[in-house]
C-alpha cells in the first residue's frame, strides 16, 4: 500500500515537472543550456574595445579604435607619406540604419564622419562634412581611406558588430 | 718608462673613483629604454593597449606613442561610465609615466612592466564625470598583446 502510494506520488511529481516544461515550450536540456549560457554571459562585463585596421608597406599606422556595440569614444588615425588624417571624438548609431555609425569630432562638433560596418565586419568610411578638412591635408580625406578590417578582439568574429548594433537599436 | 707607469696608475685611480660614484648595479637596474620603447621594439605597432575585465567592470587604456600621440581611457561598471580621449605626453613616457590630457584635465598612470597602475587625475577632470566615480577608481590594467 505504502509502496503504491510512493510510486504514485513520484509519478505525479515527475509528470508535473515534465508538464511545466512542456507548457513553457522548452525541453529540460534546453533550459539547462540556457541557464549555462546566461551564467557564461554573466562571467564578464559586456563592453569591448574594437580595433579596425588596414596597412601596407607605405601606408602605416592605419588604425581606428572604437567600441561599435556600446558606442562612445573613438580615435581615427591615418598616417602615410602622402596623407595624415587624424581625429578624436565619439561615435553613435544612425537610428534609420543600424549598420551606419556617425562620428563627431571632439574638437569641432560640425565635423561628422559617416561609417558603415559591412556584413564581413569591415568598416567603410562613407562621407565626411566640410569642417573635417581641418583634421587632414588638402589632398586627402577620411573618405579616401580603404576599407578597414576588424582585427581586435579576434574572438568576436562569429558575433559581428552589425548583430550587436541591431541589439542596441531595439527598444 | 716612469711616464707610462704614472699614466697607468692614474687610469686605475680614475676607474676606481668612477666605480665608486657610479656602481655597476645602477646600470643593471636602470634600462636605457623606457617601457614604451621596449614594447614598440618587440611589437612595432603604434598602438599599446592595457585592459582589465572582471564580472563587474571593464576598463582599458590605449595610446599611440608616436604621431598623432592620441590616448583613450574607458572605465565602465554598473554605476559608473567614464571615457576620455586626449593627447599623451611623450616626455613623461620616457619616465614610464603615461599622461593623457584633454584641455586642463590630465589623467596619469605609472607603467610597471606590463601593468598600468596608480591612476590620478587633476581637478579639471571633474567636468568629465559625475561625483560618484572618477578616473582614480580604475583598477590595475594589464598589457594586451596586439597582433595585426
Amino acid at each position: 500500500m505504502i509502496k503504491n502510494f510512493v510510486k504514485t506520488s513520484l509519478f505525479f511529481i515527475s509528470a508535473m515537472l515534465i508538464l511545466t516544461h512542456i507548457v513553457d515550450g522548452k525541453p529540460i536540456h534546453h533550459l539547462r543550456n540556457q541557464k549555462e549560457n546566461s551564467q557564461k554571459k554573466q562571467t564578464f562585463f559586456p563592453y569591448q574595445l574594437e580595433i579596425f585596421e588596414n596597412h601596407n608597406d607605405l601606408n602605416k599606422n592605419y588604425i581606428i579604435t572604437m567600441d561599435t556595440h556600446h558606442l562612445g569614444t573613438t580615435l581615427l588615425t591615418f598616417n602615410s607619406p602622402t596623407c595624415q588624417a587624424n581625429a578624436q571624438g565619439t561615435t553613435k548609431l544612425i537610428s534609420e540604419n543600424p549598420t551606419k555609425l556617425e562620428f563627431t569630432s571632439k574638437e569641432d562638433p560640425y565635423c561628422k564622419i559617416t561609417m558603415q560596418v559591412t556584413r564581413q565586419n569591415q568598416l567603410k568610411i562613407l562621407k565626411e562634412t566640410i569642417p573635417c578638412s581641418t583634421w587632414h591635408g588638402d589632398f586627402c580625406s577620411f573618405t579616401t581611406l580603404s576599407t578597414l578590417n576588424h582585427v581586435y578582439p579576434s574572438s568576436t568574429k562569429e558575433k559581428t558588430s552589425i548583430d550587436l548594433n541591431k541589439k542596441d537599436v531595439s527598444p | 718608462m716612469k711616464l707610462l707607469s704614472f699614466l697607468m696608475q692614474e687610469t686605475i685611480l680614475l676607474n676606481i673613483s668612477f666605480l665608486l660614484f657610479f656602481p655597476i648595479n645602477d646600470y643593471a637596474q636602470e634600462p636605457s629604454q623606457s617601457i614604451t620603447e621596449q614594447t614598440i621594439k618587440k611589437n612595432p605597432i603604434n598602438l599599446i593597449l592595457y585592459e582589465s575585465r572582471t564580472k563587474k567592470s571593464y576598463a582599458y587604456v590605449t595610446y599611440m606613442p608616436y604621431y598623432p600621440a592620441y590616448g583613450m581611457i574607458h572605465y565602465n561598471t554598473a554605476h559608473c561610465k567614464i571615457e576620455m580621449t586626449g593627447f599623451i605626453d611623450p616626455f613623461e613616457l620616457k619616465k614610464n609615466k603615461l599622461i593623457i590630457s584633454y584641455k586642463k584635465c590630465k589623467v596619469s598612470f605609472d607603467q610597471k612592466g606590463k601593468i598600468l597602475a596608480n591612476p590620478s587625475e587633476t581637478e579639471s577632470c571633474q567636468n568629465l564625470h559625475s561625483d560618484k566615480c572618477n578616473f582614480t577608481a580604475i583598477p590595475d590594467l594589464t598589457e594586451t598583446h596586439l597582433h595585426f
